[in-house]
């Protein structure tokens, strides 16, 4: 007497499909798993036990052998309970399966509860992933984790509360009432919605900052704001998501998937969002970067192909800052543990927020607060950030404070949905010119690529060597000035980079400029 | 001679400092001090029997060599040694209550023969200071004056960097060894005035800084000068001391008035209630000193006539130009706000404003007219 059917366990973001093979032999009432299962799978035979008695089943008192395979990845989680209740319905044939079901392309995931009911699991999308990688026709799932599952095209996915519905479904070969309230995935996608966004409108005055803001989201530049206390930069960088360009669907489902295997379940109204994260500056290097015992994704993936907000930089543990470096550069980020390796990507835009000096208003014109920083306090507080995380923030702007007659007065506001379409515009000219490179954005160019697309005209060259010596730049901030100025002429439609362009992306290296600290 | 070099060695001995090296010059002679024994020491200068007695043990040949081989080290490396005793030494810094026994000076010490003037002002100045001050020193300087100051953050040194733009001469006087730089910051200030001007102190060479030495050095700077302007002073402002310390000396002082809302007027505002000459204009300065024969070295004096005609800018760049004032910084969200051109036309002007050296940008993204 033996079954065989198929489950799936979670390594990084990705699911595998694992072969569930059962045997039912005379001998001594016990049950053995073989195949590196976990502590959690281990204990699944009490829950599988327990679930299949209060179903109304009597449970097989012989020797019960379960293998797992292949034998050589560590499996993991609860989401075994219900193939392997199924394979022991199967292999006593307490359930004889109706012959319109072929149980080989079924993937079952499910954890149970001692009652037989189900509960819902974690990086269900991950497993619908991989089912439809291996050509399944069908998934048997809990159903909080249904609609997670039908994000994926071309499979059959069918969501019950009870392990006796299954059992129920798996004899008839169909769900006559439930297929009617089964909904396809093409209804999903129409059920999302945007929802209520903050807008840019909100904010008033701070022309120049929302003019910084769009550049740097249109080369994905990544972006420093430096500014006084109640400047306003938390309230500005909640809206620079929304001003990024939708995601596209196989974004979605990439995001929804990291999401799901970290444990956040799904929410339909905010697919299409970027996501947002603005982990607090207690944040430790494995919370920021991922990791753990058993690898979970980090904040940095958590912020892939969105937003990573890191309010008061300077507050962050220097080593929590540095081990964002290599994920900045590569867009992904690589956990070694002994038995595992996983890679969890981390391609994000980096928004960061920080004070001028350590009272926080060093060259601000807030009234009644005059800095009393001396000048090696501020070049200390400022020397918190390191020079290598600094060469991977091209735009640096400073966020001035706003008196109360602009906040009250300002009637006209350059809105969310206006740097939308300046943004879109230019991101378009981009991926037009990457076509062949391999990549999307300015801020993605290698040196030799900055070279062949960022030529300059006698006028720019002339400009740029007198603001060097002018402003002490260092040679490091030549490149991302150039990118930079790449950018302002792609939102200002020039083909050539002229020296307004240049002048511009000069005043966006707020830090690296020499200034007399008085 | 010899009197000058007991006075070196004596000063180079641990616990002795101003006060005991007066004392000590009451001696008759200065070089049998090591043949007295501590109490005849004792009563005959008025030193505590106990410091005597260290500075007895202290006494030997060998330190005394030690000492006079680390003076010549010194003056091969460009530091000179001036005593109270010697021609060099300047004459009006001889009239004051406690000068100096011994200055080290580093650099070109003729500038000790010339009509000199002290600047002093707080460590955070306003623009309005900032402004006055570049001004003020710049006529003074380039008028003859030399310009002394103490090489501090804020109003001392942009009183130095000022005079070494129109060419003037500066002396900086330390609160530390003349060797030593401080503050970090002001290092390349530093080296101009070495190159070009005078670094004095009383402290030998080699001393770090103190709290206690400001003050201190404070008198040797009005002292030194034949007036001193106070620029900008908050009440509590180490300038209001060498003001006081000018006063005891019988030295002019002149402030300069600002608004009676700025923290670091009230200081000056003070001084000015008090019986300083308020002063507007260089003029004012010179009336009051007849005798100093305005040199009229006229040393670079292009630095005033940067008006607007003769600098031949665009229209746009001539639009931010005429909003940027040169005392009031102003926030480039006003810049923006009052001209009908996109953001990136407004840096590009202010780029170029700032290559032709007409404005100047500050912290915060404040702009400012370079003065």
């Amino acid at each position: 007497m033996y079954a065989k059917l198929h489950g799936a366990s979670i390594t990084g973001i990705s699911g595998n499909i694992t072969d569930i093979e059962v045997d039912i032999a005379n001998g001594l009432p016990q049950i053995q798993i073989v195949g590196l299962p976990d502590s959690a799978i281990r204990e699944a035979k009490e829950r599988v036990r327990a679930a299949i008695k209060n179903s109304g089943f009597p449970f097989p008192n012989k020797r019960i052998t379960i293998n797992l395979a292949p034998a050589d990845i560590k499996k993991e989680g609860a989401g075994y309970d219900l193939p392997l209740a199924v394979g022991i319905l199967l292999a006593e044939q307490l359930v004889v399966p109706s012959i319109t079901l072929n149980i080989e392309k079924i993937l079952f995931i499910g954890e149970l509860s001692l009652d037989g009911s189900l509960q819902p699991i974690q990086g269900t999308l991950a497993s619908a992933i991989a089912a439809k990688k291996n050509q399944f026709q069908t998934m048997i799932l809990p159903q909080q984790n249904m609609k997670e599952a039908m994000l994926i095209d071309g499979i059959n996915v069918f969501g019950f509360s009870h392990l006796k519905e299954i059992v129920q479904f798996l004899q008839d070969g169909s769900m006559t009432e439930m297929e009617l309230s089964a909904i396809n995935h093409k209804n999903i996608r129409e059920q999302i919605d945007a929802g209520n966004i903050d807008d840019f409108a909100d904010i008033m005055g701070q022309q120049q900052v929302k003019r910084a803001i769009t550049v740097a989201v249109a080369g994905m530049h990544n972006l420093l704001m430096i500014g006084p206390p109640g400047s306003g930069k938390s309230m500005i960088a909640k809206r620079i998501p929304h001003i990024l360009p939708r995601l596209e669907w196989d974004e979605v489902i990439q995001v929804a998937n990291i999401y799901s295997v970290a444990g956040y379940g799904l929410q339909l109204n905010q697919l299409y969002q970027r996501p947002f994260r603005q982990p607090h500056h207690s944040i430790t290097t494995t919370g920021l970067i991922g990791g753990g015992a058993s690898p979970k994704p980090g904040e940095i993936s958590l912020a892939h192909r969105g937003v990573l907000f890191l309010d008061e930089l300077t507050e962050y543990p220097k080593t929590v800052l540095e081990s964002l470096r290599q994920p900045l550069e590569d867009g992904k980020v690589n956990i070694n543990r002994v038995k595992t390796s996983v890679e969890y990507p981390a391609d994000f835009l980096l928004v960061a927020a920080m004070n001028p000096c350590s009272c926080g208003y060093y060259g601000s014109n807030v009234p009644n607060h005059s800095c009393q920083c001396a000048a090696w306090e501020i070049q200390r507080y400022r020397s918190k950030i390191s020079g290598p995380l600094l060469d991977r923030i091209d735009v640096q702007v400073e966020v001035p404070w706003v008196n109360i007659e602009t906040l009250r007065n300002d009637q006209k506001s350059q809105t969310t949905k206006e740097m939308e379409e300046i943004i879109s515009k230019a991101i378009q000219i981009q991926q037009e010119r990457f076509k062949e490179e391999g990549i999307m954005f300015n801020s993605e160019m290698n040196s030799k690529q900055v070279k062949k697309y960022c030529k300059l005209d006698s006028d720019s060259e002339q400009v740029l060597i007198q603001s060097f010596n002018l402003l002490g730049f260092s040679g490091r901030s030549l490149d991302k000035i150039l990118k930079v100025s790449r950018t302002i002429a792609d939102i200002n439609g020039s083909d050539t980079i002229r020296p307004l362009h240049i002048a511009e992306a000069i005043n966006y290296r707020a830090i690296d400029k020499k200034q007399d600290i008085n | 001679m010899i009197k000058r070099e007991w006075l070196f060695y004596l000063s180079t001995l641990q616990g002795v400092g101003w006060k005991t090296l007066s004392q000590l010059m009451n001696l008759e002679q200065l070089d049998k001090i090591s043949e007295r024994n501590p109490l005849e020491l004792s009563v005959e200068t008025g030193i505590s029997f106990s410091l005597a007695e260290t500075i007895l043990k202290q006494i030997s040949i060998d330190s005394f060599k030690d000492a006079m081989n680390q003076q010549k080290k010194w003056e091969q490396q460009g530091i000179q040694l001036i005593s109270y005793f010697d021609e060099d030494y300047p004459v009006l810094l001889k009239e004051i209550n406690s000068p100096p026994w011994i200055i080290y000076a580093y650099g070109d010490i003729q500038l000790l023969t010339e009509f000199k003037i002290a600047v002093v002002g707080t460590r955070h100045p306003t623009p309005y200071g900032q402004a006055v001050c570049s001004a003020f020193t710049k006529d003074l300087a380039s008028n003859g004056w030399v310009i002394v100051s103490g090489l501090a953050k804020g109003i001392d040194k942009i009183a130095h960097e000022a005079a070494l733009t129109v060419g003037g001469k500066t002396i900086a006087v330390l609160g530390n060894g003349v060797d030593v730089i401080y503050p970090r910051e002001n290092k390349a200030i530093y080296q101009q005035i070495l190159q070009k001007g005078l670094l004095l102190s009383e402290f030998a060479p080699g001393v770090q800084p103190r709290p206690g030495f400001f003050p201190q050095r404070n008198r040797i700077i009005s002292g030194l000068s034949h007036g001193t302007i106070v620029i900008e002073a908050s009440l509590k402002s180490g300038s209001l001391i060498t003001a006081k310390d000018a006063l005891e000396q019988s030295r002019e002082v002149f402030a300069v008035p600002g608004p009676i809302t700025s923290k670091e007027s009230t200081g000056t505002n003070l001084l000015i209630q008090q019986g300083a000459k308020l002063v507007q204009r260089l003029e004012d300065i010179n009336n009051e000193f007849p005798y100093f024969i305005t040199e009229k070295i006229k040393i670079n004096n292009n630095h005033n006539n940067k008006s607007e005609e003769t600098l031949s800018l665009h229209y746009n760049e001539k639009i931010i130009y005429n909003l940027i004032s040169s005392i009031k910084p102003i926030h480039i969200n006003h810049i923006i706000e009052s001209v009908q051109f996109p953001i990136s036309e407004v840096y590009e002007n202010l780029l170029l404003l700032q290559i032709k050296s007409l404005i100047r940008q500050m912290p915060g993204n404040f702009y400012i007219r370079n003065s």
